[in-house]
């Protein structure tokens, strides 16, 4: 049983060989039945059965072909005797073709290849550079191997939501938020954002936009509806609603920093005055949350002077701790 | 899992191009690069040779001979051509080409190349593929990366001017560098400094100036000063903390999971940069032990709170 499975599956591999190669020789448009006739597997032909079950395995193969990134041409249908259509594939549409990629071109897609290096789309993508490094274009590996783009996000799931998009179709998944909680969401966009990446979908339940972190959702995410499902309104920018967001946040703090410590906030900040040891900043942030954090790092290097409601919350936060 | 005749379909495909690109390219050779073995290399050569135009006569079918494991093509019949890339792989590299600009400073040289390449890409489809959008990249705010490359790629040392948030200095270091990686949208370079002896990580985006150093001389022994062990922190993670564990997952084993704590051990040489890094999530975080590193904890804290209780 093995064993006829595994030749059956040879004989596909040359059944799909022999047919591309047929349709590429091909003048004219072939119709079925030629085809039927002129492809052969070791001698045989390589449709057999009844025409019903030729015409199966014709139907299945052309999709093969297709998935493969193989265009097939229909046509050559001649009104005045029969009807039946024909196929033939264009070496010009069989053959990669990037105008004019150059060997730097050609680096820099390698090493961006490195960014699906542990995802399913790590074999799609190394096979296409297979075929990119197959045009004779002398390669530059200068830089190559040097950098590797490593994101911790489910890459397996940037894919499906990116399909997910494309398609318009609702997803559901289990999502890590201040409790576990099951979301439907009609997907509108990706962001990569201060190194995250991010969902922005209309999440069904309460009908208003939200913002996803993939690092957060557990597990695979599914489709639970049908494609062509919802609208992404045409205004409607990933990136513009995620700043907006971020501006309507956007503050400056004045804290006070002892002289010559903080150096990595204080650069991105303006000075205003300095005594007694200490400098006092203007420094812009847009999270409250996150920007605590950095002050928090400095430990007692720093004090936060306005806006109050960021020194309350640091306040609070070091008395907790100081508690343990 | 059992290949598909789909996946050795395309295999066989691609190997004639790849082969004609490469004349006697080995067995072995091929294996690497299509990452299988070498018998299904063999195998799949074997099959293309029985493999051709119809009529199937000798001069119509695909000819190639493996002289003592040296590979080449003979007569590819129409399949001298590498195939065309699919929408899948198109979207993958469109992707994965956005996150490398996520790296780059808007300035690199590298940003028209991505763009350009992006274009050439999507213009092989009849309908444009929606990408991901990528926000803020500041991985390289002081555009030195494309610098740090350069000394990589032809094997030299730089200079550095590089701001520390651990020692919260400025110093300038001569560094040999040996790699670079971007952990989720930031940059750090590995590299041997001459000044700390030992090897280093940092962080681009502190790295305000790099130049390249003429004729160094190369150090030989490269014996590291270092001293400092890793050390094993147990600490407790609640939801608010979730993001120290997304951003540090290389150095945290996870112990325990619950519905409000997970627990993990974190391996660090450096108690100080735990301790800093950790502080910053409040009481969302619990250092379960050692005893004397929570204390140092909370004694950070309460120097910190003079500041907010004169």
């Amino acid at each position: 049983m093995a064993n006829k499975s595994e030749s059956s599956a040879g004989d596909k591999t040359e059944r799909l060989i022999n047919l591309v190669l047929a349709l590429l020789s091909a003048k004219k448009f072939l119709t079925k039945s030629q085809i039927f006739d002129v492809v052969k597997v070791r001698g045989e032909a390589a449709y057999q059965g009844a025409i019903e079950s030729k015409d199966r395995m014709f139907e299945r193969d052309k999709d093969d072909l297709r998935g493969m990134g193989i265009q097939i041409e229909v046509g050559g249908l001649d009104p005045l005797f029969d009807d039946e259509a024909g196929y033939r594939i264009k070496e010009s549409q069989y053959a990669l073709a990037l105008p004019d990629l150059s060997p730097a071109e050609l680096a820099t897609l390698s090493i961006a290849a490195t960014f699906w290096r542990d995802s399913a789309l790590s074999s799609d993508t190394q096979s296409a550079l297979r075929r990119l490094n197959s045009l004779g274009i002398p390669a530059d590996t200068t830089n190559v191997g040097l950098i590797d783009l490593r994101y911790d996000t489910g890459d397996q799931n940037l894919e499906l939501l990116n399909e997910a998009i494309e398609s318009r179709t609702r997803v559901s998944f289990e999502y890590l938020g201040p409790r576990i909680s099951q979301k439907s969401v009609d997907p509108y966009g990706l962001v990569l954002w201060n190194g995250f990446w991010y969902l922005l979908g209309m999440d069904s339940e309460i009908a208003e936009i939200r913002m996803y972190k993939l690092a957060r959702i557990s597990g695979t995410v599914s489709k639970s509806g049908k494609s062509g499902s919802y609208e992404i309104p045409e205004s409607f920018s990933a990136a513009n609603y995620v700043k907006t967001v971020l501006n309507e946040e956007k503050q400056i703090a004045k804290v006070k920093v002892r002289n010559g410590t903080s150096l990595t906030l204080t650069v991105q900040g303006q000075k205003l005055e300095q005594h007694d040891g200490w400098t006092l900043f203007e420094i812009p942030y847009e999270s409250q949350v996150s920007f605590a954090r950095t002050i928090l790092w400095y430990g007692s290097d720093i004090e936060v002077v306005a806006p109050v409601s960021l020194r309350e919350l640091l306040r609070s936060v070091l008395s907790e701790v100081a508690r343990g | 899992m059992a290949e598909t005749a789909i996946d050795r379909t395309k295999r066989a495909l691609d190997l004639i191009p790849y082969v004609i690109e490469r004349p006697g390219i080995t067995v072995q050779e091929l294996a690497r690069d299509f990452v299988v073995s070498e018998k299904q290399i063999r195998a799949d050569l074997d099959l293309l040779f029985v493999c051709g135009l119809p009529g199937y006569s000798p001069l119509e079918l695909i000819d190639i001979s493996t002289d003592d494991d040296f590979v080449d093509v003979i007569e590819p019949q129409l399949l001298d051509q590498p195939r065309n890339l699919t929408r899948r792989e198109i979207v993958a590299l469109v992707i994965a080409l956005e996150a490398l600009a996520a790296s780059r400073n808007t300035l690199d040289p590298l940003r028209a190349t991505i763009t350009q390449l992006q274009g050439k890409l999507q213009g092989t489809l009849d309908k444009p593929i929606s990408k991901p959008e990528v926000l803020n990249s500041e991985a390289d705010p002081h555009g030195v990366l494309a610098t740090i490359e350069q000394a990589l790629a032809i094997n030299r040392e730089l200079e550095v001017e590089y701001l520390s948030a651990k020692s919260d200095n400025r110093t300038i270091r001569r560094i040999a560098p040996t790699r670079i990686y971007m952990q989720n949208g930031s940059g750090y370079l590995h590299a041997w400094c001459y000044n700390s002896i030992g090897e280093r990580t940092f962080r681009i985006d502190r790295i305000v100036r790099a130049d390249l150093l003429e004729n160094s001389d190369p150090i030989e022994n490269r014996t590291s000063h270092d001293s400092d062990a890793a050390q094993q922190i147990v600490v407790g993670l609640r939801s608010g903390a979730r993001e120290f564990l997304e951003r540090h997952r290389g150095i945290c084993t996870v112990d325990s999971v619950t519905d409000d704590e997970t627990v993990v051990r974190v391996h660090v040489e450096d108690t100080n940069w735990l301790l800093r890094t950790l502080i910053g999530y409040g009481s969302a975080v619990r250092i379960e032990k050692p005893a004397e590193i929570a204390a140092e904890l909370r004694e950070m804290a309460r120097e910190a709170l003079a500041l907010y209780t004169r």
